[in-house]
């Protein structure tokens, strides 16, 4: 009987422990590794500076924030973009605008989306988080290029409503630029696990 | 007597089945083709993206209404429906035919609005002037 007891509250003890390890588990660093003899150099989302719906010049590695949420869409976007934004959207209520989060919604639509189109979204959709910026690049190919980086495509295809054809993802990354996890941005519960990701990015030191 | 009782009950039970079925069609064509910017629950996202619960306003302009939905909403172009009651785009919808755009109505209408029902008269009708601008 004594054994048993033991046993069961070593089980217990163990369990627990095993518990708290995976409650302190940090987020993975995604995308491709090299080796450069001595240490492992992760990939990171490389430097840019483009322009949000105020005009104002927004740099990369000058953002502070702890975690760094981005996206793409563009605003005449008929199909999954409306999605992308309202769970955007919904991760910005979650966490209030005094979360260490900087938000990065890229357009693709060079073409239509000029600044002053960008701010009259950011407005009419509703957004009053200062640290959301609605991105316009500095030429076509820039916000496509970057896409890569992102994990994300985006292609012009006349085809596609909207004319382009692109993937929904939201992404997360650290104030070092590397990925840390991402969800399809179309899928409530996807990006309901995200939001659990960037609460333990958040909390990482 | 008993006979006429079950043809009576297989009548109702199949108009009950039409009309389902009709909502259902219409519910299938509104998460296709509207909900993705106007919400599955028709609740829109700030004035972007409107929500289409407002009756009045849907009383108001129900004859614009199905053409607003075939043929979209262009407030830069010079083009059928310029911004007089709009604060955003909507892109043109011309897949949807009129069987389509009276199901989605009468699914919002039996969901939301509670105004008589949108025949397909009404819709063609509607088409025909939006067609004619």
């Amino acid at each position: 009987m004594k054994r048993i007891c033991s046993n069961f509250l070593f089980s217990t003890l163990l369990l627990i422990t095993l518990n708290a390890c995976r409650h302190n588990e940090k987020l993975p660093i995604l995308g491709q590794r090299s080796w450069n003899g001595t240490d492992t150099l992760y990939s990171q989302i490389p430097d840019f500076t483009m322009t949000d719906q105020d005009n104002q010049k927004i740099q990369l590695t000058l953002l502070k924030g702890k975690a760094n949420v981005a996206c793409f869409f563009f605003t005449s976007c008929p199909t999954i973009c409306p999605k992308v934004m309202r769970n955007i959207m919904r991760i910005n209520q979650h966490f209030n605008s005094a979360a260490d989060i900087d938000y990065l919604c890229f357009s693709l639509d060079f073409k239509r989306d000029s600044i002053s189109r960008l701010n009259e979204y950011y407005n009419k959709v509703g957004f009053t988080n200062p640290r959301i910026h609605l991105m316009r690049g500095n030429d076509p190919d820039q916000i496509k290029n970057l896409a890569s980086y992102y994990m994300s495509t985006a292609v012009e295809d006349d085809s596609a409503p909207g004319g382009i054809n692109h993937s929904g993802w939201i992404l997360l990354s650290d104030h070092q630029r590397h990925l840390r996890s991402y969800a399809l941005g179309t899928d409530e519960k996807d990006v309901d696990r995200l939001i659990i990701d960037i609460e333990k990015l958040l909390n990482e030191n | 007597m008993k006979i006429s009782h079950f043809l009576i009950f297989f009548f109702v039970l199949s108009a009950c089945n039409m009309s389902t079925s009709s909502f259902k069609e219409g519910a299938f064509m509104f998460d296709t083709h509207c909900a993705s910017c106007h919400g599955h629950e028709a609740e829109g996202l700030g004035q972007w993206y409107p929500p289409l619960k407002d009756t009045a306003y849907i009383r108001l302009h129900r004859r614009e209404i199905p053409s607003w939905i075939r043929y979209g909403i262009n407030r830069d172009k010079g083009s059928r429906f310029k911004g007089r009651f709009h604060q955003t785009d909507m892109p043109e919808n011309h897949i949807l035919q009129p069987a389509d755009i009276s199901n989605i109505l009468n699914y919002l209408n039996e969901k939301f609005w509670n105004l008589s029902h949108f025949d397909i008269n009404e819709v063609e009708e509607s088409l025909n002037w939006g067609r004619s601008l």
